[in-house]
């Protein structure tokens, strides 16, 4: 898919006057077209190169919000609530569609968002062959295995861990792939020949199960967050299987700061780290050993 | 001169007859439809209940299961939304075809607007409530064919017989 088309796929959960200015952008931008933006009160607005434009003059109404959502989850809000919970839908083109508001909360979790005031749809990208420089700086290091992919939010981690792992996988590694969110696979994306993708379910439950059922080489997962999700890449340190994940951050200081993750570390979990950082119009990768 | 007073009056008759008779026939159809309908709510309360199936999905596969009013209502339902992509214009314009009494309609109406809109569990409620609902339409309707329905049958052959008389 060109990269103008998986930006039209996006804008498609657009209400349909947004979604018009939306596909009218030129041709050259709605191709780096990285988010589009719906804020209540506030024309809508697409990330190109990391700023932000307004592309349609009129401001989002709360009604625009609610048709955003109801394209992004089929209009059936029930097969979304959980991941809606945690601020997100993913949708079947693997864009992840975040929403902001005011929460309603139970005694101990949150029940649902009762006014949404922000959508953001993230545009999902498959760049094929995009790893190759850092597989083969990885291949030099000793292997794909044990490498944690280090950057701030938008810059292409989950692009990046998914060629790399359609690489590895390719070349015989028996590759297991959590994609809690549903933005890695999504049915569409290439993750390999040897690749056992397990959706929809959180880190912390899908490693002790692919761990018993799939007996992978590699375990590879998108942003390691949670306390939860450390014990169980713990686990599977445990069990000599590789460990290739993302994490937010900036530096190696960034992930020294994480008590959650220097015990990952301190256990040889993590040997290498790929860091991403923006140049230009493009992306600049740089691989470090972690000590 | 005879022969044509003979017919009007057979005509008549008859139309009066196939009236009464068209008249019980649609007193059952809605009584059957309401009963299908139910049926058809408690199988979509039971998929979002267990599987969290999409609202389209759902429409769907009822529109392939069920048969009469109550899957022209879900082929009509399927059709508006996948040009319209909105549920809830989709489920009250398509109610329109199920041609049910006034109370039933709004039951129906009233379900649309939280369909999809909530979590499981709302809507899990809303769907048994509408089934409840319904049934006790059901209940009505079925008293309506037995009395309505049937002196309809009668009264119209009746009238009809009575006019041709009074017409000879």
């Amino acid at each position: 898919m060109s990269e103008t088309a998986r930006f039209a796929s996006a804008a498609a959960y657009l209400p349909e006057a947004i979604r018009r200015s939306a596909l009218a952008l030129p041709e050259e931008l709605r191709a780096r077209g990285e988010e589009l933006h719906l804020r209540l009160g506030y024309p809508p607005s697409v990330t190109i190169d990391g700023a932000e434009r307004s592309f349609h003059a009129v401001p989002v109404k709360e009604a625009d919000l609610a048709r955003a959502l109801e394209l992004a989850t089929r209009s059936s809000v029930h097969t979304a609530m959980d991941s809606l919970r945690e601020g997100f839908v993913t949708v079947p083109d693997g864009h992840r569609i975040g929403v902001c508001g005011a929460a309603a909360y139970t005694e101990r979790d949150v029940l649902s968002l009762r006014r949404v005031t922000s959508v953001s749809i993230r545009i999902s990208r498959e760049l094929r062959g995009i790893a190759e420089p850092v597989f083969a700086s990885l291949e030099r290091m000793g292997g794909a295995g044990g490498t944690l992919i280090v950057s701030p939010p938008g810059l292409g981690k989950t692009t990046l861990l998914r060629d790399l792992v359609r690489l590895v996988s390719d070349r015989g590694t028996r590759v297991s792939l959590i994609d809690e969110r549903g933005e890695l696979s999504s049915g569409m994306f290439d993750t390999g020949a040897h690749t056992d993708v397990l959706c929809g379910i959180p880190k912390a439950r899908a490693i002790p199960m692919l761990l018993r059922a799939m007996s992978p080489q590699l375990l590879a997962a998108d942003e390691i967050t949670a306390r939860a999700d450390v014990d169980a890449m713990e686990q599977a340190v445990g069990c000599g299987v590789g460990l290739l994940a993302t994490v937010h951050g900036r530096s190696l200081a960034d992930i020294a700061a994480r008590p959650a993750l220097e015990g990952l570390v301190q256990k040889g979990a993590f040997g290498r780290a790929v860091f991403i950082d923006r140049a230009g119009k493009g992306r600049r990768y740089r691989t470090e050993v972690i000590r | 001169m005879t022969s044509v007073r003979l017919l009007g009056a057979l005509l008549l008759v008859t139309g009066g007859f196939l009236g009464g008779r068209a008249c019980l026939a649609e007193y059952r159809v809605r009584v059957i439809t309401l009963r299908a309908l139910t049926a058809s709510l408690a199988r979509i309360r039971a998929e979002i209940a267990l599987c969290r199936t999409p609202l389209p999905e759902l429409l769907s596969s009822e529109a392939e299961c069920t048969d009469g009013r109550v899957q022209a209502f879900y082929r009509e339902a399927l059709r508006r939304y996948g040009e319209e992509g909105r549920f809830r214009t989709s489920w009250d314009g398509a109610s329109e075809l199920l041609r049910l009494p006034s109370d039933a309609r709004a039951v129906l109406v009233s379900l649309g607007d939280i369909l999809g809109r909530y979590d499981a569990q709302t809507q899990e409620d809303a769907l048994l409530h509408a089934e409840n609902l319904l049934e006790r339409c059901a209940a009505d309707a079925e008293n309506d064919r037995k009395q309505r329905g049937t002196l309809y049958a009668k009264l119209l052959p009746g009238l009809s017989l009575a006019a041709a008389i009074l017409l000879w």
